[in-house]
């Protein structure tokens, strides 16, 4: 990495990081009496990616469930493009911009492929019911054009051949990638993806390494991701938190990361030996 | 209303408490005013059915909000019942009434036998089926519609793309009290209004069971089939059983479905996770 | 030949309740729609098979 700025840096592949997006300022998130992040502070800038990682149950989950707005935490601030955000619904999170995806996939298992990916541009859509009814014509500009806008992530992702086929039915691979679909229809400022690739095989991985680095390297996406496998992350990510036991251990490049005594104590000693 | 002409409520309860003989105030109220009042009354009743009963009950058994809506409506109806006394009112919206004699003639013509079809309730099918039209255009090709789709399959992920549960709550509701109403009006007009008529709503039960609780085209399906269905039997078997099957054969239909197939014509298919 | 059209008026009488009989029953399909998935057992249940 070259020299951090206030306005950003360069990365090793040269490609320029804006200034920061998302600041987490000294997060405390407690259940009942079970401490789950304990003082983090990091942030994320535009255009990078930025992992988290840790052992099973080092609070990453939680940590991007703070970020969307699905927990609470007791102490700390979420600073969004420069503003305190206050505690808010997931919902209102979506709308400033903010897709995710879940470990454990939440999908509309009942809709086809297609109308799964258009739920994510719910908010893109202007149009009351009211005036659906009665502006017949400008409703369907506006279902065409995010139709388009649909297709484009469709073709992206290709996952062209199952467009009609309900969630339900597909193999847990491709779930993964539907649902990544339906958070980049969003076109989000930030995308979260909660352990991308959990439960994949190598050849998915390795597909959904190349859609996060193409997502991030054509719409200039911001990403931050959580993921389980080490090498994974040390290929795709700018900067990586490694969190054990609810604590920050390590901040910076993977290199870094990599060299630093307190993360391969914790995690890559316990994980690799 | 009792009030649009006047009525003093609970006047029953009041004349055998008090021995007096209250019926009418002595004024009328216009019938907007009186809708408009009966709208005001039912958000209140909502509001405080919301508060004082069911808000107590969240995260409870279905089966107990079941039954503590049951309780609910047996106890609406009997204040009802005080309120205005339990003779059958007639309701009349406008819509022409008696038998339709162009499709008596018609149909004279055709078969050599006119049918008997009475005009109300060709004007109540027109309104019905254009509602349930209307309802699943909506769900299909509206913003709200699919958010209110997406919230049914997966509460997380509606969330985590920008849907309100809240405000898809109250517009659900909304909405099937705008169907109950219309409902409830036409079969008001149809056969009066009287405190039986909850007996249609009760109707609805072997309705879903045949379609499935959560199917759109189920209900419809469901409520052909057991339209044309108890009409039929009571038509053809009816006779050799001493009548009146239309009351039961809902029922029976829809207890062989709970045998032989639980979820329904369109239902989800029930699976025990374990 | 007449036993089939009093049949057949028979039914267009039980098509029309039946419509009414639809309208109900979807008032009701709205709210258990909503209702059918509780607040977040998904997930949750995928957790556990795997």
């Amino acid at each position: 990495m070259n020299a951090m700025t206030q306005d950003g840096y360069v990365t090793a592949d040269g490609r320029q990081i804006g200034p920061v997006v998302m600041e987490l300022k000294n997060i405390t998130l407690r259940f009942g009496g079970v401490v789950a992040i304990k003082d983090i502070s990091f942030d994320i800038r535009q255009g990078e990616i930025r992992a988290i990682i840790g052992p099973n149950g080092a609070g990453k989950s939680s940590m991007l469930n703070v970020i969307s707005g699905f927990y609470h935490p007791q102490d700390g601030q979420v600073i969004f493009k420069g503003q305190p955000r206050p505690a808010m619904k997931p919902y209102q999170v979506a709308r400033l911009g903010i897709a995710r995806t879940f470990q454990n996939i939440a999908l509309f298992d009942g809709m086809s492929v297609l109308d799964n990916i258009m739920t994510g541009r719910l908010n893109k859509m202007k149009a009351g019911f009211l005036s659906q009814a009665i502006w017949w014509g400008a409703a369907e500009r506006e279902e065409n054009e995010n139709r388009a806008a649909v297709e484009r992530i469709i073709d992206f992702l290709e996952i062209q051949n199952i467009r009609k086929t309900p969630v339900g039915r597909l193999p847990y691979g491709l779930k993964k990638r539907v649902e990544l679909a339906r958070a980049l229809a969003a076109e989000p400022n930030l995308l979260l993806l909660d352990e991308p690739m959990a439960g994949m095989n190598v050849e998915e991985k390795e597909d959904m390494s190349r859609f996060i680095l193409s997502v991030n390297d054509e719409f200039g996406t911001t990403i931050c991701l959580i993921e389980h496998d080490m090498g994974v992350v040390m290929d795709l990510s700018d900067r990586v938190v490694v969190m054990d036991y609810g604590k920050k251990i390590g901040d910076g490049t993977p290199a870094e990361v990599r060299s630093n005594q307190a993360v391969i104590d914790a995690y890559l000693g316990v994980a690799h030996d | 209303m009792g009030i649009q002409n006047g009525q003093v409520p609970f006047a029953h309860l009041i004349n055998a408490t008090f021995g007096t003989s209250l019926h009418h105030f002595g004024w009328t109220v216009p019938a907007v005013l009186a809708v408009a009042l009966t709208a005001l009354i039912m958000v209140l009743l909502a509001f405080l059915i919301e508060k004082l009963v069911l808000q107590h009950l969240v995260g409870q058994e279905p089966i107990i909000l079941f039954m503590a809506t049951i309780g609910l409506a047996y106890f609406l109806e009997g204040l009802g019942d005080v309120m205005w006394g339990a003779d059958i009112k007639a309701l009349d919206v406008g819509l022409p009434q008696g038998i339709s004699d162009g499709i008596e003639a018609v149909t004279g013509q055709w078969f050599g036998y006119g049918f008997f079809i009475d005009r109300l309730d060709l004007w109540a099918t027109l309104i019905a089926a254009m509602l349930v039209a209307a309802l699943v255009a909506f769900a299909q090709y509206t913003k709200q519609g699919r958010a209110m789709r997406a919230v049914a399959d997966d509460h997380q992920a509606a969330m985590s793309v920008g849907i309100s549960l809240r405000f898809i709550w109250v517009m659900v509701w909304s909405i099937a009290g705008f169907v109950a109403l219309v409902a409830g009006i036409m079969w008001g007009t149809k056969s009066g209004v009287q405190f039986s008529l909850s007996l249609i709503a009760l109707k609805a039960l072997p309705v879903l069971m045949l379609g499935g609780f959560t199917s759109i085209p189920g209900a419809i399906v469901g409520g052909l089939i057991i339209g044309v269905g108890e009409k039929l039997f009571e038509f053809t078997i009816g006779p050799m059983v001493g009548g009146a099957t239309e009351n039961w054969f809902a029922y029976v239909l829809a207890l062989i479905f709970l045998v032989f197939r639980p979820q329904g014509l369109f239902g989800e298919r029930i699976i025990e996770r374990v | 030949m007449d036993q089939f059209i009093f049949a057949a008026e028979v039914v267009l009488n039980g098509l029309m309740t039946g419509v009414m009989y639809a309208l109900v029953a979807l008032g009701f399909v709205l709210i258990f729609k909503r209702r059918a998935s509780s607040t977040m057992p998904k997930g949750f249940w995928r957790c556990s098979r795997r």
